[in-house]
């Protein structure tokens, strides 16, 4: 059987506790409580979409170049009407 | 790899943009120099990046797609602050060549931006699970991109040469508030998007891989910049030489 006084010391101990330790961990930046919503773990393969990303770097870089270079000074001939 | 190679070819990408700029007589291969430099960094970043970099913590190899989406993004970033700095120097003082460079600046940008947008969409869809989401950060650069199309159709619709320079450059400034929206909407508002890494937060060659791919894009900038200002000056040319045009002299060559 506690006796009353150990009780109370304990219950005082627990919320010291509490209070510090609530003091030392920062609140949460998000909604408390997503944590129980968002799946935790690690993205297992996924290197198609790896492939593709790069994909679209080169294809961008590579199809840019090609128009400018179409788009080069002196690259379309002039209009029919501008030759003698 | 040294943590020091990215710093090294950022030297080289730095010679090459002021040896362009400062000689000339260089200014007609200095541009393929640098395109040559890019692509052999960029073969190399293909190897650090899909092989040589260690898998994300969290991401696993999904993670890699940041060495080009990251860069990407930064050069359209980079793309648009010059944009708006030819803008306003257009305005403080009239001159055809700021015109050309904000006109190649704002399509580079474009490019860019919607490349790194496509490479966040494929990146969002195992990380996220979805393609796409009205996030702040993905709203905010859907914005920005959508200003500077608007600013290019405003460029190829408007005939007048002086008129389009005047008031695109008052849409580039206009635009331009949409950056630092973009940039710090991770951090003002509760978005799915992560916030911007820091030296802290990445390994050590995670680092070297994204400053490799950072400085290799560098390089395509700038020979696409040289490329397309070469053709918005032979526009301005032409609709300088058109007859409606020719009494405008106002403006410094």
């Amino acid at each position: 059987m506690r006796s009353p006084l150990l009780s109370r010391a304990l219950l005082l101990a627990s919320l010291v506790a509490a209070r510090a330790l609530a003091e030392d961990v920062p609140a949460p930046k998000h909604p408390v409580g997503i944590e129980k919503a968002v799946p935790s773990g690690v993205i297992e393969g996924g290197w198609g979409y790896v492939y593709a990303a790069y994909t679209v770097a080169l294809a961008g870089l590579l199809l840019y170049a090609l128009s400018l270079w179409t788009r080069r000074p002196g690259a379309q001939p002039p209009p029919p009407g501008d030759t003698p | 790899m040294p943590f020091w190679s990215p710093l090294a070819l950022f030297a080289v990408v730095l010679a090459i943009v002021v040896t362009h700029l400062v000689v000339p007589s260089t200014r007609g291969w200095m541009w393929k120099l640098s395109a040559l430099v890019g692509l052999g960094a960029l073969a190399l970043l293909l190897f650090l990046g899909l092989i040589w970099a260690p898998p994300e913590a969290f991401m696993s190899d999904v993670g890699r797609i940041l060495y080009v989406h990251v860069p990407f993004v930064w050069m359209c970033m980079v793309a648009f602050t010059l944009n708006v700095g030819c803008a306003i120097a257009y305005l403080m003082k009239k001159s055809w060549r700021t015109d050309a460079l904000a006109e190649s600046t704002a399509e580079i940008g474009v490019m860019f931006g919607a490349g790194g947008v496509l490479m966040g969409s494929i990146w969002a869809r195992p990380t996220w699970g979805v393609w796409w989401d009205w996030d702040p950060r993905l709203i905010s650069t859907t914005v920005m991109l959508l200003a500077y199309v608007g600013y290019l159709a405003f460029r190829s619709f408007t005939e007048d040469p002086e008129r389009r320079a005047t008031w695109s450059a008052a849409v580039s400034i206009l635009g331009y508030v949409s950056l630092p929206i973009v940039w710090f909407s991770v951090r003002w508002w509760n978005s799915l998007h992560q916030v911007q890494s820091t030296s802290q937060s990445l390994d050590s060659q995670m680092k070297i891989v994204m400053w490799w791919g950072t400085v290799t894009m560098l390089f395509f900038l700038f020979a696409f910049v040289v490329k397309r200002y070469e053709i918005a000056r032979s526009r301005q040319s032409t609709a300088l030489e058109a007859p409606p045009e020719a009494p405008r002299q106002e403006v410094t060559a």
